[in-house]
């Protein structure tokens, strides 16, 4: 039982990592809030009664977006573009240096940063989209039971996504 | 040019991998706590593949199990009467003929043999000398009639029947509520004809189904006697006409000789005759009553199932059709349920799979 759990932790920790960071900006405050979550659904797994495709992935962020939104009420809505955070929130993460707390290559750290930026000038539920896909690269299964759309739909709506960040970034 | 998707899913990477140090912290101090007995399950379609398959395997185990089953008859062998009024010593003592006839009927009767069982034991002749002393002497016939009733309680008339016509019960053993009632008893030989009569219109007066099993009786070796002293009778006669018309004197003597034979040999059998009236006074009978499980109302039905089950041997080309084509049709109905719940989600299963990994891995 444990060895299975830690299985599951082993996969969806860094998907969850991912995914709460991008959305918090913080880095102790989204491992908080990761390992909010795992606790929480260790707690509650004798209640976990996986519907119709759903899984411990779905249930896991849908357990980590409950504590999100908590948390998001306490802070303000921060984004990569530098000049808005730091009017926002001076503690946010800023860059992308920050944000993965690794050394990288001026060019990278330029082209990441303005991908960033575009898929921040996204609409709610694109950028949601993109962070849960490729940032967390959740299946589309999950994806589909964590935003109640069907995977075909979603497909869609990534596509458009991926070409609005293109022609934000004028490609 | 930059490929936005490319350089989002090598974000993605790097954001997974960046906080592994805290995660081996956390991951001990879940594991600590992650002893919860709570199965874990990760459930996705191929799940309710299996919930189906385990169902119908399930139903299939289900209507197997609860089948009806027809009863079981047990030896009955346990009733002071039995241990006395043995098959043998008796057929050895006085009706070895008549037993050996029965016992050749009961070979060849059409009927299932599960159900006609029938205790024997073996006596000494002793043990049947003094019986025949106190009870007087009897013939069994080995007979066993088989009642099946919807109701629980034939019991009780057919012990009233045995005491109506002057016999009685020596025994009765009932062993489980879904076994037979076996009651055996004596009834005079001259009523036993009557008592068979009379079990018929109990039943069908209480339209109880019946049927007598191995009911072989005095009437085929009495009907052999007969026959053979008609025979010899007429051999009598002829031989009489013949030496009648012979004028030979030495072909009349040989008929002479054979008449004089023929004439000892139709005494023998009036003795013979005379014996079996004499010596028959009480048949032994076993009647075993059985209670018809509630699914199989009428015996036809009973019949049917047991013929269905194989547990009875067809008897006409027509039967043996009939069962077959009900076998055939049985197995063709397990099949397409087997297809209904197994095969055809298997299918659907498969198809929805494929597509939907096609379609991702377009998508992707």
């Amino acid at each position: 039982m444990q060895k299975q759990f830690l299985e599951l932790y082993d996969e969806y920790y860094p998907k969850l990592y991912a995914y709460v960071l991008m959305r918090v900006r913080h880095r102790e405050v989204a491992e908080d809030i990761v390992q909010h979550s795992f606790l929480k659904a260790l707690d509650n797994l004798a209640s976990f009664k996986p519907r119709r495709g759903a899984t411990f992935g779905s249930w896991l962020f849908q357990i980590a977006k409950n504590e999100l939104v908590d948390r998001i009420r306490q802070d303000a809505k921060l984004t990569f573009c530098q000049t808005e955070v730091l009017d926002l929130n001076p503690t946010a993460i800023s860059t992308i240096d920050q944000l993965l707390n690794a050394e990288l290559a001026v060019e990278q750290k330029e082209r990441w940063q303005k991908v960033l930026c575009a898929i921040e000038h996204l609409d709610e539920e694109d950028r949601e989209l993109i962070t849960l896909k490729y940032l967390a690269d959740l299946p589309y299964q999950e994806i589909a039971k964590t935003m109640n759309k069907k995977p075909n739909t979603l497909a869609v709506m990534l596509k458009r996504a991926l070409e609005k960040v293109r022609v934000d970034l004028g490609i | 040019m930059m490929n936005v998707k490319d350089t989002i899913k090598e974000m993605g990477e790097a954001l997974r991998s960046s906080n592994s140090g805290q995660q081996a912290m956390f991951r001990a101090r879940l594991a600590a706590q992650a002893d919860a007995a709570v199965a874990i399950t990760r459930p996705s379609v191929w799940k309710q593949y299996v919930f189906f398959a385990t169902s119908s395997i399930a139903m299939l185990i289900l209507v197997i199990v609860t089948w009806p089953k027809p009863p079981d008859v047990v030896v009955y062998d346990s009733s002071p009467f039995n241990s006395v009024s043995a098959q043998a010593g008796l057929g050895d003592h006085k009706g070895r003929g008549l037993l050996g006839r029965l016992e050749e009927s009961f070979d060849d009767a059409y009927e299932p043999s599960a159900l006609t069982v029938t205790s024997t034991t073996t006596a000494s002749p002793g043990e049947i000398v003094d019986y025949e002393n106190e009870n007087g002497s009897m013939l069994d016939v080995k007979t066993t009639i088989s009642l099946w009733s919807t109701k629980d309680d034939l019991v009780t008339p057919v012990q009233n029947l045995f005491e109506y016509l002057g016999g009685h019960v020596s025994g009765i053993s009932q062993y489980a509520m879904d076994q037979p009632t076996h009651l055996t008893g004596l009834v005079p030989a001259d009523s036993y004809f009557l008592f068979r009569e009379q079990l018929r219109d109990l039943v069908s007066a209480d339209k109880y189904m019946t049927e007598v099993l191995n009911a072989n009786d005095l009437i085929p070796s009495a009907i052999n006697i007969e026959e053979s002293i008609t025979e010899v009778t007429e051999a009598i006669t002829k031989l009489k006409d013949d030496i009648a018309k012979m004028e030979n004197a030495t072909t009349k003597a040989s008929l002479q000789r054979q008449l004089e034979n023929r004439e000892l040999q139709l005494e023998n059998l009036v003795g013979s005759r005379a014996d079996l009236d004499e010596n028959v006074e009480y048949v032994k009978v076993t009647v075993m009553v059985t209670e018809i499980p509630g699914f199989w109302e009428t015996r036809e039905a009973y019949d049917l199932h047991n013929l269905v089950m194989g547990m009875e041997k067809p008897g006409s080309f027509v039967q043996r059709a009939l069962v077959n084509i009900l076998i055939v049709g049985f197995w063709a109905l397990q099949i397409l349920s087997i297809a209904i719940w197994f095969l055809i989600p298997l299918v659907i299963w498969l198809t929805y799979r494929r597509r939907q990994r096609l379609a991702w891995k377009d998508l992707d």
